[in-house]
């Protein structure tokens, strides 16, 4: 458990060395060996009256209604909201230029005004910025930055570069229902040990199907949260911006993808070595994941239990993230505790400071 | 470019056995099989299937270890002389952490194939050195373009000029068969490269070659133009991109926008974002992928690309 005294002392002890270097041009972090595992970085806990940076380092949001959703969520949450410079910028299928999406987070990086960063939107294009963003800034200034979807490469680039732990969490323009807010409030808030875990529901039927987990392979594990969408986690693969797995929890979930690209995406994980030494797997929502129109396609089922089952982990299936209505808010690099039984993940200390 | 020293598979002859394989997708009809075996005949050659090529498993032809097997089966076999996949689709991946490379390394011949099989040929150039075969599959239409300038690389094993076929017809301007200069220049290296999805997928695995160098050709087919974005962005951060001495780029077919969004980049967008700030000669159009005219490129092997003029020139024979 990390109080928030010594995570003070760290964030001033950082901004006094930082001070010298706060000129220093942006250098996009070229190639290199994704470095070793570096120490949890806790962003300070969110307060009532903080304010949120919006920013869309994906695709555009072509309507105006989740600005308004995101903008009215906040606010009902307590806090302030302001929106990046080139939030509603477009180019193509991208929410403006790399240079101005990256811009953006790290002008709310810089800005001691403003204390998390949250996307509006998922889409595509979070990849093309991770080289511009500025690392050596978010390594002096933590803050919590939130987003699922193609925010995954954000949430693990960031962690792989500064030890960040970021926040796989429902868009500020999302639908918040009670269980989403629960979880996140819980856990980046309040700084809560919480467990996660699924809300089955029954409604009237004699057997329940919404929010049922899998177990395929039974038993406990620890180790730090890494993942989010497959599709985009696979596309860091070989890159400095994928965490260290070795010892990991892996968490995926996927929508819209043909059951053959799975299947491709996890061997392509599985021959960069990215399976070896993980401690669990925990799979989420796997949302219109279909065969396409072909004569034989193997089953996700099939699929999971051909990649994972080999591993000898704890994993289980079912867990409520990813493209459906309620999701919990998983601590990308925050130490858990699976237990793939019970189909829950108890977070071993505070995701923030 | 594989770190070992390049092994020149031997040359095709008449009368001499080519061996089929499925590493990806199965086949479910028997047409693929029968246009196969009498377009190889047609050329003069044997044909040996592999003893699982036509098993299923999912969308695959047989378990992973099925199809390791048939490989190693043909390689072994001293009276089967070149290895053609018969068709694509997707699940080579999953062979490539069971293949004997040093078997292979050991009794090298041309493989060949394209699209999925761009994992198993790129695998086994990168692991044994051996130059293998971006070429038609066994299913492919193989028209007089597609058949000549395998029979160039192949069997007449000459130092061949890879060009397009410019077909005008009855138009003022001829439109198939055009290229396009991105970036104007000759530049040389090994040619490595193959489907750009494929390719992505080996990213960050052994299976990978460093591209340092290297003259880069690149196609693909029904894809989301964001998906071919999100490739190149993998390319990219992964460094493979970085030291390039030029690309070439093949057929896109059908790489759209996807369905359901206000907007998207362009493919030239998308080529000009990623390839442009490398200062590298790179020409678009290429006769190779999924479109009717297929050039053969020889991988791993050594090549002079003319952005301007808009040919791969082979600057040895790739066969022995």
């Amino acid at each position: 458990m990390s109080s928030s005294s010594t995570s003070l002392k760290r964030r001033s002890l950082l901004a006094a060395a930082g001070a010298a270097t706060v000129l220093a041009p942006l250098r996009p972090v070229l190639a290199q060996a994704p470095s070793s595992r570096l120490p949890p970085l806790r962003a300070p806990r969110l307060r009532a009256g903080d304010t949120i940076g919006l920013i869309n380092p994906s695709a555009p949001v072509f309507n105006r209604q989740p600005y308004e959703m995101a903008h009215e969520a906040l606010g009902a949450m307590g806090f302030k909201v302001r929106e990046g410079a080139h939030l509603r910028e477009r180019r193509g299928h991208l929410a403006g230029t790399d240079a101005q999406r990256a811009a953006d987070v790290n002008a709310f990086f810089a800005d001691d005004g403003v204390q998390a960063l949250w996307a509006v939107g998922g889409g595509s294009g979070g990849t093309r910025i991770l080289p511009l963003i500025d690392y050596e800034l978010v390594r002096r200034k933590p803050k919590v930055v939130c987003g699922y979807s193609d925010m995954t490469a954000l949430l693990n680039g960031l962690h792989a570069r500064t030890g960040l732990i970021t926040f796989h969490a429902p868009f500020a323009g999302s639908e918040w229902n009670e269980f989403d807010l629960h979880h996140w409030r819980a856990m980046v808030r309040y700084g809560e040990a919480i467990t996660l875990r699924n809300q089955a529901e029954r409604g009237d039927a004699l057997v329940g199907r919404e929010g049922r987990i899998r177990t395929l392979r039974p038993g406990l594990a620890r180790g730090p949260l890494v993942g989010g969408n497959l599709a985009v986690l696979a596309s860091l693969v070989g890159s400095p911006y994928m965490p260290a797995t070795e010892g990991a929890v892996l968490f995926i979930e996927e929508t819209n993808e043909y059951l053959y690209r799975i299947d491709r995406m996890l061997a392509t994980l599985r021959n960069a070595g990215v399976f070896k030494g993980l401690a669990a797997v925990v799979v989420g929502a796997c949302t219109q994941c279909t065969p396409g129109e072909n004569h034989g396609a193997l089953a996700l089922d099939d699929i999971l239990d051909d990649h994972l089952l080999p591993l000898g982990v704890p994993v289980f299936t079912g867990a409520q993230f990813g493209h459906i209505r309620r999701k919990y808010t998983l601590p990308v690099g925050q130490e858990v505790e699976v237990d793939a039984s019970a189909g829950s993940l108890r977070l071993l200390g505070a995701a923030v400071g | 470019m594989s770190p070992l020293p390049p092994i020149l598979p031997p040359r095709l002859q008449a009368g001499q056995t080519i061996g089929l394989i499925n590493p990806s997708s199965a086949i479910y009809e028997r047409a693929p099989y029968e246009h196969t075996h009498a377009t190889l005949q047609a050329m003069g050659f044997k044909v040996r299937e592999a003893p699982n090529l036509r098993a299923r498993y999912g969308h695959m032809a047989g378990t992973p270890q099925q199809r390791a097997d048939d490989i190693h089966t043909l390689f072994a076999d001293p009276e089967v002389h070149a290895i053609l996949g018969v068709t694509g689709g997707s699940g080579a991946n999953r062979v490539l952490p069971l293949l004997d490379y040093e078997l292979i390394r050991r009794h090298p011949k041309a493989l060949c194939g394209y699209s999925d099989l761009t994992a198993l040929i790129t695998a086994v150039q990168q692991k044994t050195g051996l130059v293998t075969f971006h070429a038609p599959l066994g299913r492919s239409q193989w028209n007089t373009f597609t058949h000549a300038n395998f029979q160039a690389v192949l069997v007449e094993a000459k130092a061949h000029v890879l060009r397009n076929e410019m077909v005008s017809g009855q138009d003022l301007v001829p439109q198939d068969g055009r290229t396009s200069t991105l970036r104007a220049g000759k530049a040389r290296g090994p040619l490595l490269g193959g489907n750009l999805a494929v390719l992505t997928s080996l990213s960050g695995t052994p299976y990978m070659p460093k591209l340092d160098g290297a003259v880069l050709f690149l196609e693909d087919v029904n894809e989301s133009i964001y998906r071919v974005d999100r490739m190149f962005s993998t390319l990219m951060l992964s460094g493979a991109l970085a030291n390039l001495a030029g690309v070439v780029l093949g057929g896109f077919s059908d790489c759209e926008p996807n369905s359901g969004n206000f907007g998207t980049l362009t493919l030239d967008e998308v080529f000009d974002d990623y390839l442009l700030p490398l200062k590298v000669p790179v020409y678009r159009g290429a006769q190779f992928g999924h479109i009717k005219h297929k050039l053969t490129l020889p991988m791993g092997a050594m090549a002079e690309m003319d952005a301007d003029a808009g040919t791969i020139t082979l600057l040895q024979p790739a066969v022995v």
